[in-house]
């Protein structure tokens, strides 16, 4: 497997450290233009049908080279119980959080892959801590760290510590509903400006609301010509569809319940060393509600595009213009 | 200093540059008529012609200036009491006739150089005859005033002056009547006066001043130039062309309202001061441009970068010169020339919502080089050009043709009559003779308010 390609991370990070600033205190995850409203992991007995292939999520973190304070890695809601948790009978179940840092954490090819079958475990495990049903930690914040910047893995290219979250659902059947928040303190969220945060499968949450939409924005590269979508159990809830510089608005194969949808979009030299905007458009007229999805995205190599917290780029839009003739 | 002292006295110039070219073209008869004397300065009361000339009175034998009238071949005084036994003349009139104001000598009033200056007077037509004249408060026995021009309204006189503070020789100066009488001389400045002698002004109605100068002469002894007056002063004097101007004196010039026939005196013939009648003669041009609008229909459409597919969720809502519509395309007709906003809305049926995606604002050109505009006075209708778009745009002289008369400058009058022939021609001092014509429609104005 062809490694993910380094020259246009680093043309990414760079982009991104260039555009980053209008949001440099917004680094929750989901971010605020991602309108998301929880990330989900179900643990390993869940069925996959109630939103979650892998019972895993992986998130990683980017630290500029030129911040060298600790930080932390908080969790909101890490505990399975409670309000924003989906029960499945009573609860009964265990998620754990462990962060990662040093070598191989990012570099290490097989923690690049959306299947559970990878070393998504690569790396240096800096912290872990388990959660079942604990009143301390619902609707709460839990922070890992301190954390030394120089623990994770140094990556020139991208001129940043990489850290890695993987969040895995172990016992029971439960969904665990959580966010996270890069922060400079243990107690507070406070943001790092310039860093940011990407994963390369999305489990979340979608709003019961049917008038909000949900967005994720997968980086496109300048190797990208055309991109695969795959999204699981979005239960035929609306529409997703892909807004980009050259896509007013290209309706995407969406999947029904425990089922898998693809397609394939072409990609335009105008999308290149851009984000897209995929958009998560409710049925107004359904009112679904706990709906859950799974979405990834690959190029015409197989490879995983990242998702951004921070869209590069900022929000796609199209380029309307007016013509005359 | 008398009129024919300070006509000699100018300095003749023999320019060795060549000529200027002159977009209009006139023609110019024979002399008016042949008195054997020096016959000069013509100008209109009412339309009476007026000149002035030093042929014998019965109250002077001499050769010295009176002021008369001409009516086919006869000449008549114009009055016993505005001919002294000195100079009187040239003259200018009000437009209503009834106001004169000419130069004369100054009697008794010797300068300290024992010269007899030349003043400005002025009398009213009453009750059938002029009364007795009234000198301008600015005349002095120091200096001259002399050559005026009225103004239509008679409260702006243009005169020539040796009074101190000129830029050399004589000047022209303004001055303007108010309720406290004639106010004090202002020079007309740099671009008008030179330090050799400017003279002979003749203000036109249309606010074109006429004026004889030695300064850069291109023809020889004393030419006519002539200057508009803008809204930040009065633009570079040019030469009227040839015939107009010779290698004579050319002075003391009068044209109609119309400015396209009047009459100029020149020394041109053996050195003797005549009146000639000119006219303007009508431009040749082999092709007329219509300059009608004609109405524009241009279809918008979005333009993005994406090809059309899968977006029957979305739909476009336009909203042109303040209308709106809801298709894909829109096809609209501009019927008349302007910017005008055009917006383009996006209508997402998955959001539900309107969002503002695109505008701008879509200028319709006069496709014409000119756009000319209808306006209405108290007194007449006309027509008047408000914008050229010509490569060259400078000096440019205007000749309007209105049922095979002339009219001269940026307006005509505009006749009551659909069928009117109207045609322009437009051509720059630049440029050798080298109209371009169009052709207007009475019809497209007639009838305006």
């Amino acid at each position: 497997m062809k490694s993910f390609p380094i020259a246009a991370m680093r043309f990414l990070l760079l982009t991104l450290l260039g555009v980053s600033s209008h949001n440099a205190f917004s680094q929750g995850i989901p971010s605020k233009e991602e309108n998301i409203p929880f990330l989900i992991t179900f643990s390993k007995k869940g069925s996959k049908s109630w939103g979650d292939d892998d019972n895993k999520q992986v998130f990683y973190f980017l630290i500029p080279k030129n911040y060298n304070q600790p930080f932390y890695i908080r969790v909101m809601d890490p505990d399975v119980g409670g309000e924003n948790d989906e029960k499945k009978g009573e609860f009964n179940s265990t998620t754990k959080f462990t962060v990662y840092g040093g070598k191989g954490c990012y570099t290490d090819e097989q923690s690049r892959i959306s299947d559970p079958e990878g070393d998504y475990k690569s790396g240096t495990m800096l912290a872990s801590k388990a959660f079942g049903v604990d009143a301390k930690y619902d609707g709460k914040w839990y922070s890992f760290g301190p954390f030394d910047p120089s623990s994770g893995e140094t990556i020139d290219e991208f001129n940043a510590h990489c850290f890695k979250i993987v969040c895995e659902g172990l016992s029971g059947d439960d969904g665990n509903l959580y966010r996270y928040f890069l922060s400079t303190s243990k107690e507070k969220n406070i943001a790092i400006e310039g860093a940011n945060a990407f994963t390369f499968e999305y489990a979340f949450r979608l709003h019961d609301d049917a008038n909000q939409t949900s967005h994720i924005y997968p980086y496109i590269d300048n190797d990208v010509v055309t991109m695969k979508q795959s999204n699981f159990d979005w239960d035929s809830d609306g529409a997703i569809r892909l807004i980009s510089k050259t896509h007013k608005g290209e309706i995407m194969k969406a999947s029904g319940d425990n089922a898998w949808a693809m397609s394939k979009v072409q990609i335009n030299s105008g999308d290149q060393n851009s984000s897209a905007d995929i958009q998560f458009i409710k049925d107004k007229n359904k009112k679904i509600k706990n709906n859950n999805v799974v979405f990834n995205v690959t190029n015409q190599y197989g490879k995983y595009l990242p998702f951004y917290s921070i869209p590069i780029g900022g929000v796609p839009k199209y380029a309307y213009k007016i013509g005359t003739k | 200093m008398s009129i024919v002292q300070s006509k000699i006295l100018f300095v003749l110039y023999l320019a060795c540059l060549p000529l200027l070219t002159f977009s209009q073209e006139y023609k110019l008869s024979d002399p008016l008529f042949k008195s054997g004397h020096s016959d000069f300065s013509p100008c209109f009361r009412n339309d009476q012609l007026v000149f002035t000339s030093t042929m014998p009175t019965q109250y002077s034998k001499k050769e010295v200036a009176n002021i008369f009238y001409y009516n086919d071949g006869e000449f008549e005084l114009v009055s016993e009491k505005l001919s002294s036994s000195l100079h009187d003349g040239p003259a200018s009139f009000s437009a209503d006739g009834n106001t004169i104001c000419y130069s004369s000598n100054q009697n008794g009033a010797v300068s300290e150089n024992q010269k007899l200056n030349i003043g400005l007077y002025f009398s009213t037509y009453v009750d059938g005859e002029w009364t007795d004249p009234i000198e301008f408060k600015h005349n002095s026995p120091n200096f001259s005033n002399a050559y005026p021009s009225l103004s239509a309204d008679g409260k702006t006189l243009i005169f020539s002056s040796t009074r101190p503070g000129g830029f050399g020789g004589t000047d022209l100066y303004v001055s303007f009547k108010d309720d406290n009488g004639w106010s004090q001389p202002q020079n007309l400045g740099g671009k008008i006066n030179s330090e050799l002698n400017e003279s002979f002004p003749f203000l036109h109605s249309s606010g074109r001043l006429y004026f004889s100068s030695n300064a850069g002469t291109r023809y020889g002894g004393l030419d006519i130039f002539y200057s508009d007056s803008l809204s930040d002063g009065w633009t570079v004097p040019d030469p009227l062309p040839s015939p107009l101007n010779s290698n004579g004196d050319d002075f003391g010039i009068v044209f109609d309202a119309s400015q396209a026939s009047g009459y100029i005196s020149s020394s041109r013939k053996k050195g003797r001061d005549m009146i000639y009648p000119f006219t303007l003669q009508t431009p040749k041009s082999k092709k007329c441009e219509s300059v009608a609008f004609e109405p524009e229909t241009i279809t918008f459409f979005e333009a993005g970068p994406e090809s059309e597919r899968d977006i029957t969720h979305l739909n476009y809502i336009w909203e042109i010169n303040n209308e709106t519509f809801n298709s894909h395309e829109v096809a609209y007709t501009f019927n008349q020339p302007g910017s005008f906003p055009v917006k383009l809305y996006l209508r997402d049926s998955l959001l539900r919502d309107t969002t503002l995606v695109a505008e701008y604002d879509h200028v319709v050109k006069h496709k014409s080089d000119i756009e000319i505009s209808y306006h209405s006075s108290a007194s007449n209708d006309y027509l008047m050009i408000d914008k050229v778009h010509l490569s060259n745009n400078q000096n440019l002289n205007y000749v309007w043709t209105v049922n095979e008369t002339n009219y001269v400058g940026r307006k005509c009058p505009l006749p009551n009559d659909k069928n009117a022939k109207i045609k322009l021609y437009i051509a720059s001092n630049d440029e050798k003779l080298s109209y371009r014509c169009y052709e207007i429609s009475a019809s497209d104005f007639v009838g305006s308010e």
